[in-house]
């Protein structure tokens, strides 16, 4: 029987570790039409002005007023299930915040690259993902650029539980993301002692208190490509993954960015994009602080989570997340096709109270479910108070009142800690 | 292409028999990639998929 001639030619093909530490290492064959560039497109003179002018802030601050609210509208058993895992992870949120402080408990063999045993040892661990690369400071959050002590950064990316990831959006979905939070924040700071056990330092850049973005020091480090649904894509669980860095002074090689086609993929894919229960992804890329990428729409996106169990969809239509990058890529090869794409098993999803959406269906939310609070929180309390002042003058009493909560809020202060 | 009833049944089953047990995950990704080749018309045979995600593919797909 003759065999098939492929579809598509192959530009090249990226040869990756198996998922698991012991699996063998698997191949990536990435179409002429899908190659780009490895990592993603960038202008550094644009990333180098917006990171100097526009300094990034962590969500946990920029985005409080929303984070504050969205406690309000969970679910009881969201909200419980909130609650308790904020407990079992703060000791670990806790302990990272001091480690860059610590001393190493051995001496260093001087001039000895440090980067295999350090992957070993993390691969060990259970990370399905380790790279290597500087930190780098134009991504660091305003509130946390000092705070970043050595200057080489060790991704670690640990996948989340597939059958639960399926069941997306669900309590049991959430079960897997802050549950492989809470694994992860443990493993770290085992990773950081092993690492002053070879006599350097080691830094641990918590998942639930990220010092910056995380995801283009992920792309530099070769562990995947940005997806249209703005989550790292790595080969093996796509954004099925929770991201944590460790900085540290122990010697390393760095890695290098890869071109898993990924860019141009999302680009024919679009299936998180049709799928977005909020519509909140958007079809063409926009150049953004410098970078080519297909940003999303907070606004439209931050309330479908809030209500619908950290909804998901996103990672959960993904074709890379639920079948690999090397069966989606080499059946885009064999037939020029998305693998899963207007299928069921793929694309559909159920929403709490309004059913089930197959492919080519989405649910309906009205405006006012889009409403939610705006910017930081003492952002919101005068935009409040200024449609307050708008409709009426108020008595002295409420203007005391609000003095003394915008005094409130200036005293915390801003956090960097919470989901991501 | 298996529609949301098969689907459902063919899980319903998988969850049944093997949830809990060591290979659940491996069946599980196998199911769900058989799944995707046969709603893309693609034979599984030779596609190296788990024999028990294969046995519940065949006898939960589309008449």
């Amino acid at each position: 029987m003759l065999k098939e001639v492929p579809k598509k030619r192959v530009s090249h093909v990226v040869r990756r570790p198996g998922r698991l530490h012991g699996l063998p290492d698997v191949e990536i064959p990435v179409a002429d039409d899908l190659a780009t560039v490895p990592g993603i497109p960038k202008r550094d003179e644009d990333v180098s002005f917006y990171s100097r002018v526009y300094p990034v802030e962590s969500q946990n601050i920029e985005k409080a007023a929303d984070r504050d609210w969205v406690w309000t509208v969970y679910t009881e058993e969201v909200l419980k299930y909130r609650e308790r895992h904020d407990e079992i992870n703060q000791p670990l949120v806790d302990a990272s915040i001091l480690t860059g402080d610590i001393a190493p408990t051995a001496t260093p063999d001087v001039g000895k690259d440090m980067t295999d045993v350090i992957r070993l040892k993390a691969r060990e661990l259970g990370f399905g993902e380790v790279g290597f690369t500087k930190f780098d400071h134009k991504y660091a959050y305003a509130s946390k650029k000092r705070w970043v002590k050595y200057e080489h950064t060790i991704c670690l990316a640990l996948e989340q539980d597939y059958y639960q990831t399926q069941t997306i959006p669900s309590l049991e979905a959430e079960f897997a993301h802050f549950g492989t939070y809470e694994i992860e924040g443990a493993l770290a700071l085992d990773l950081a002692d092993y690492i002053r056990t070879l006599g350097y330092h080691a830094q641990v850049h918590s998942p639930n208190d990220n010092s910056g973005v995380y995801i283009p020091m992920f792309v530099a480090a070769g562990l995947g490509q940005l997806g249209a649904n703005g989550q790292l894509l790595s080969p093996h669980f796509g954004s099925r993954a929770r991201l944590a860095m460790i900085t540290t002074d122990a010697p390393v090689t760095y890695d290098e960015p890869i071109d898993y086609g990924l860019h141009n993929f999302c680009q024919i894919c679009q299936v998180c994009v049709n799928r977005c229960p909020g519509r909140a992804l958007v079809k063409e890329k926009v150049w953004w602080r410098g970078a080519e990428k297909n940003k999303l729409i907070y606004e439209r996106c931050r309330p479908v989570m809030a209500r619908y169990e950290g909804c998901g969809v996103c990672m959960k239509v993904c074709p890379i997340q639920k079948y690999g990058a090397p069966s989606v890529m080499q059946h885009y090869v064999d037939t020029g096709e998305v693998l899963g794409k207007g299928t069921d098993n793929l694309e559909g999803y159920e929403i709490p109270e309004k059913g089930y959406f197959g492919p080519g269906s989405l649910p309906q939310f009205n405006r006012q479910f889009f409403e939610i609070p705006h910017g930081r929180r003492e952002e919101w309390l005068f935009e409040e108070f200024k449609e307050k002042i708008e409709n009426d003058m108020l008595p002295t009493e409420e203007i005391m009142d609000f003095a003394v909560e915008l005094k409130k809020i200036l005293d915390e202060g801003g956090t960097t800690r919470g989901d991501e | 292409m298996f529609n949301r009833p098969q689907i459902e049944a063919l899980f319903a089953e998988l969850k049944s028999e093997w949830q809990g047990k060591r290979d659940f995950e491996k069946i599980h990704r196998d199911v769900d990639l058989g799944i995707a080749y046969y709603d893309a018309g693609k034979s599984l045979t030779g596609a190296g998929l788990d024999d028990r995600a294969l046995a519940l593919i065949e006898k939960h797909k589309p008449e």
